[in-house]
């Protein structure tokens, strides 16, 4: 077998490690037709060689040399990740079993007795040069495959979780109608005491200004007094005294609310939504229900059952999210006037959240779709249809599931089990 | 219809949007209600020229309310403060409910007071409109009653209602009757 001669750029690198000189001109006048040929008279110079470029692509070694020999050269070469998947072949006049067996232990790809014949060792070069380059094809494909692959999975996580945030805006945009309102109802009447406020300091600043101008006088008159008297109560002075104090207290109460109202909102909506961290879910689901009042206030009464359970370690704007749908969805079933209640409680290993509600139920052929991506019962606009198979998706992560048990005409109750350590993925 | 006597009802499920407006219309002494059932219960009890109704509660909503309401005091001048109302309930309240205006919260003062004082002034206009329309259909009465007197009279004597009387008293003749 003749080996194709190449251009230069794409011959293959050899390295010969031999300590005679003789053996290095005999071999190298064989292989320079073919492939490159770099040489070395001892080990030392070989690892050397190893490190530099070109990088040879096989290497023939000899095994008697004196310092170094070829057993403890390839030892270092294969303990070098650069020249790790170097194949050596070793070229040696020790005609044993036994040392052919220690070269090949030690990762030599072939073993070969001086003297032999030229075309058998040109064939031999050429297998494993061959071999080499397939070798190296695949591992550069896998290489290649498992960037794809990480790529991929990355783009993947990147959809998920923008996803999950648009959804969550979605349900926001759903709320936003209630949220407006909740909102509204505060700033209206703080806005509207401040007003009535401005109008209650001109009078008591107009009694203030009669007082000052009657002191003013040396000698103040019964009629002055009867008349500041008379001004006093025309502007109802003890009324604006109380009313002024209520006044404050309940603007402050608005403002308080509309805080509280902004805070939860950014609780739920803050997008750094991957964060592990231990939480307490009650305060999640109280947030959740202060941001959605208006959608369950008017027409559900809300019970809330709370146990005794730990903080968990969880993504918490997350699970709200799923707090969110369930309680949602509990609102919309409910078509006239109803009930919800909201339970907790734990075992051991895991904590659990109920949320019942008293509408109308899930007709048993819809129950094993609801957690399909799409599938709703709702009018459009009243749901995407992403809510329950998000929730399950989050619920999953978090090692948990979600138990459903309807009847039809008379509720549903979903719970939602989570483990208190999760191992995380 | 002065101030004194002016009421004026205010509908809402929050306390403290209540107070708000019961300070601002002070000088109407407003009645106050936390829910549309409670509001129509004093609907029996008193007789109210405006109403001002939130849309949004628990329970009877604002409109509904307001329809239920204007069955028992047609009279009323029914008003919606609303944080939010869809197209649906919009349109229910001016078809159905016939409010006369619909304000947004949150609101401005000097709307509501506008909004009042504009509202009590149809009222009156309307009353004062009734009060003549039931003038006019009197008098047309005494006058229709006078008509017939004429027209017996007439068809007993023809002609005796268009006798020519001088300012003394006398009956003027002309060549026609004379014949």
């Amino acid at each position: 077998m003749e080996p194709v001669k190449q251009d230069a750029e794409h011959k293959a690198t050899i390295l010969l490690v031999d300590d005679e000189s003789i053996n290095l001109s005999i071999f190298g006048q064989l292989l320079t037709p073919y492939y490159q040929v770099l040489v070395a008279t001892n080990g030392q110079r070989a690892l050397q060689l190893v490190c530099l470029t070109p990088k040879p692509d096989l290497i023939l070694l000899d095994v008697m040399m004196p310092g170094m020999d070829g057993y403890e050269v390839i030892a270092h070469l294969k303990a070098n990740p650069v020249s790790r998947d170097i194949p050596v072949i070793f070229v040696t006049a020790l005609n044993s079993d036994l040392e052919e067996e220690r070269g090949l232990v030690l990762g030599a790809v072939d073993y070969i007795y001086k003297p032999c014949h030229l075309s058998i060792l040109l064939a031999r070069i050429q297998t494993q040069l061959e071999l080499k380059s397939a070798r190296d094809r695949l591992k550069d494909q896998n290489t290649f495959l498992e960037t794809e692959v990480e790529r991929r999975d990355k783009d993947n996580r990147a959809v998920h979780a923008q996803l999950l945030q648009s959804e969550k805006l979605a349900a926001i945009g759903q709320l936003a109608a209630g949220i407006a309102h909740e909102i509204n109802n505060p700033i209206g009447f703080v806005s509207s005491n401040l007003n009535t406020l401005s109008c209650y300091l001109t009078d008591l600043f107009c009694v203030v200004d009669a007082y000052e101008s009657t002191l003013s006088d040396t000698e103040i008159s019964k009629e002055a007094l009867q008349k500041l008297q008379e001004l006093k109560k025309q502007k109802q002075l003890d009324y604006l005294r109380s009313d002024i104090s209520e006044l404050i207290a309940e603007s402050r109460e608005g403002l308080l609310r509309v805080r509280d109202i902004v805070q939860d909102l950014k609780n739920f909506a803050h997008s750094d939504a991957n964060s592990w961290e231990l939480a307490d879910l009650h305060k999640g689901l109280d947030s959740t229900l202060n941001i959605i009042a208006n959608e369950l206030k008017y027409h559900c009464a809300v019970h809330k059952r709370y146990g005794d359970i730990p903080q968990i370690y969880c993504l918490s704007s997350q699970l709200n999210q799923v707090f969110m749908n369930l309680l949602v969805n509990a609102g919309q079933a409910i078509e006239t006037q109803g009930e919800i209640t909201i339970g907790t409680g734990c075992t051991d290993q895991e904590v659990w959240v109920e949320i019942s509600d008293t509408g109308k139920g899930i007709a048993p052929e819809n129950l094993s779709h609801l957690f399909e991506p799409f599938f709703t019962t709702k009018p459009v606009g009243k749901g995407t249809g992403l809510g329950l198979s998000i929730s399950q998706n989050i619920v999953g992560k978090h090692g948990g599931r979600i138990e459903v048990t309807s009847n039809l005409g008379h509720g549903s109750q979903f719970r939602v089990w989570l483990p208190i350590h999760p191992t995380q993925s | 219809m002065n101030q004194a006597e002016t009421k004026i009802l205010i509908v809402d499920d929050e306390m403290n949007v209540l107070k708000s407006l019961a300070r601002l219309l002070k000088q109407y002494n407003p009645i106050t209600a936390i829910s549309g059932e409670d509001a129509l219960i004093l609907g029996q009890e008193h007789v109210f020229d405006l109403v001002i109704s939130d849309y949004r509660m628990p329970g009877i909503n604002g409109i509904d309310f307001l329809i239920l309401f204007k069955r028992m005091q047609p009279d009323a001048i029914r008003i919606v403060l609303t944080g939010f109302a869809d197209l649906d309930g919009a349109q229910h309240a001016i078809n159905e409910a016939q409010v006369f205006r619909f304000i947004n919260k949150p609101w401005s003062n000097l709307e509501i007071v506008n909004v009042v004082e504009n509202g009590l002034a149809h009222k009156r206009m309307l009353m004062e409109n009734r009060a003549l329309a039931d003038q006019v259909r009197t008098q047309q009465k005494l006058l229709d009653e006078k008509e017939a007197i004429i027209k017996a009279l007439e068809a007993e004597e023809p002609g005796i209602t268009k006798v020519n009387w001088a300012q003394d008293g006398s009956i003027i003749l002309d060549a026609e009757d004379l014949e």
